[in-house]
């Protein structure tokens, strides 16, 4: 069953469809919360938070297939409204950079040498272009989910895109640049 | 760089990630695609090694507002039992404790009060000044609860019981006291308050009609004035000079002629008084022999004390000038003055020929 039927089976209630779409989506939301909240406990609570709310509403979700990207909306609000909440922890001002990842996390990889170089040329990209190449290749999110995130068209993150892998492959190659 | 590239090497990107490798496409003529690629590769081969697995996924299969509002409550309830517990018990408590502190004898809550007192009684137990202080302030409030008693009119058993208490408490603390006294601390505080205490419990049978009231009522200050008086003797004793008249004898005043002097007696008119060589003042002036200052016939003001045991001390004399002789010549009468009314009238004066006795003990209200 794709996510469209889910979604249209959860928006009458099916109890089935929504045991599944909160078991598939789960765990990706945890982590594109624990990424930015970097506290687990806080990040389970917060995606709770989530698919309450998006159960919620799901009925009113015109298009099935803007699932995705409406789930990982509602999770950046929480976040956002997690960080308004806790205003000790972090300027207001810093809330809507919310999409990057907190510090404390860092990118720990494992001991991989050749990859940590990777992520280590990650930071001399642009804010947009980092976002972007987090959110695809880290999160796994597709276009339309980093565009709804972003607020930008599909068209727009595909050229970020393109321009994120030209600038780290330049990096890459010339480490006098790191 | 086109929209088209950025469109054709995405395609090949969300192929890869996806495990296919798209073997049609042909990007030999576009911008390094193939290298791109491998970056992409590269980047989606990588894996956060400190991203946890959340636990709670698997309690939940269905959520929804009523199980998140179970579950927050259970959590709240865990968080807020022991706190909510001790804050309520702390404000039961308090709100007991403040309604105890006006209660009187006889209700559930003066049981409590007691308890409480009992409780600041032990922790000055050990030390007998501390002590004897905490127990007159508790004198203070039975005395006060009584007078309050008496005055709302309570039933009987309430002005009876409050009665109880006060002579009970009146026996606690007085003997407290003596021993202070005995032991020659510090108790100039005591006293006054003693004073203060017995002031208000003379007073106290007038706040009643009812004559068995009134009769406890005086007993109650009877024995407490006694007892001061008592402690008042104790502590004139430990100083050692007149001081014991000062507390306890009466002051007299009395005029009349010398009729004779010896080394530490004096007869003034038919009435004899001691006194001390070294301390009597004659004329506001220390004198260091008596009998050259003063002679038969002079006629004097005597300020002085009748002891208990009736013997009059005098401690200062005035000479007067003599006197008209239209004026009649008033005669002592020692015997009047030995019996003198109480209560006097507080404003002294002096009669010629007969005392003025102040009588230091509270006066009684009429």
């Amino acid at each position: 069953m794709t996510i469209q039927e889910l979604v249209e089976l959860a928006k009458q209630k099916d109890p089935g469809a929504l045991s599944t779409l909160y078991n598939d989506f789960f765990q990706r939301i945890f982590r594109f919360i624990f990424l930015r909240v970097s506290h687990k406990e806080t990040a389970e609570d917060l995606t709770e938070d989530v698919f309450i709310k998006a159960f919620e509403a799901i009925a009113k979700l015109e298009d099935p297939k803007l699932f995705q990207s409406w789930i990982y909306q509602i999770a950046k609000n929480k976040i956002i409204d997690h960080y308004r909440k806790s205003k000790v922890d972090i300027a207001l001002e810093e809330v809507e950079d919310i999409l990057e990842y907190r510090d404390e996390i860092g990118f720990k990889i494992d001991n991989d040498v050749a990859k940590s170089k990777i992520i280590e040329t990650l930071n001399l990209l642009s804010k947009e272009q980092k976002q972007v190449i987090s959110l695809k290749f880290f999160e796994d999110l597709d276009n339309t989910t980093i565009a709804k995130l972003l607020g930008k068209n599909e068209g727009t993150i595909r050229v970020i895109q393109h321009r994120a892998l030209i600038r780290l492959k330049e990096l890459i190659n010339d480490p006098g640049n790191i | 760089m086109t929209q088209e590239i950025s469109e054709k090497l995405d395609r090949a990107i969300e192929a890869r990630l996806k495990g296919i490798i798209l073997e049609s496409e042909d990007f030999s003529e576009e911008a390094d695609i193939p290298g791109l690629l491998e970056v992409a590769d590269r980047l989606a081969s990588i894996q956060f090694s400190e991203i946890p697995v959340a636990d709670k996924q698997r309690k939940y299969i269905n959520v929804n507002r009523e199980e998140k509002l179970k579950i927050n409550l259970g959590r709240l309830f865990k968080i807020l039992i022991w706190p909510t517990s001790l804050s309520v018990m702390f404000l039961a408590g308090l709100n007991t404790y403040l309604n105890s502190q006006n209660s009187l004898p006889g209700s559930t809550f003066f049981t409590i009060k007691k308890m409480s007192e009992q409780a600041q009684v032990y922790t000055v137990q050990k030390n007998p000044t501390r002590l004897a202080e905490v127990q007159l302030g508790l004198l203070e409030k039975r005395l006060s609860e009584a007078q309050t008693a008496l005055l709302q009119n309570s039933n009987s058993q309430v002005k009876s019981q409050a009665l109880i208490e006060l002579k009970n408490q009146t026996n606690a603390t007085l003997p407290l006291i003596k021993d202070i006294a005995s032991s020659g601390s510090d108790n100039s505080k005591l006293m006054q308050n003693l004073d203060n205490i017995n002031r208000q419990l003379n007073g106290l049978s007038s706040k009643t009609q009812d004559p068995d009231e009134q009769k406890m009522s005086k007993s109650i200050a009877s024995e407490s004035i006694k007892m001061t008086r008592e402690v008042k003797q104790i502590l004139a004793a430990g100083a050692g000079d007149t001081t014991l008249s000062m507390a306890e004898a009466s002051e007299i005043n009395f005029n009349g002629k010398i009729k004779s002097i010896s080394k530490d007696t004096l007869v003034v008119e038919k009435t004899t008084f001691t006194y001390n060589p070294s301390k009597l003042i004659i004329n506001s002036v220390k004198i260091d022999s008596v009998e050259n200052q003063l002679k038969s016939g002079t006629r004097v003001k005597i300020k002085g004390l009748k002891h208990e045991d009736g013997t009059l001390e005098a401690l200062e004399v005035t000479t007067l000038q003599e006197k008209p002789a239209t004026q009649t010549p008033v005669t002592s009468s020692p015997t009047e003055a030995e019996q003198p009314e109480i209560p006097q009238p507080k404003k002294q004066e002096t009669i010629q020929g007969s005392f003025i006795i102040e009588d230091p003990r509270p006066q009684t209200k009429k």
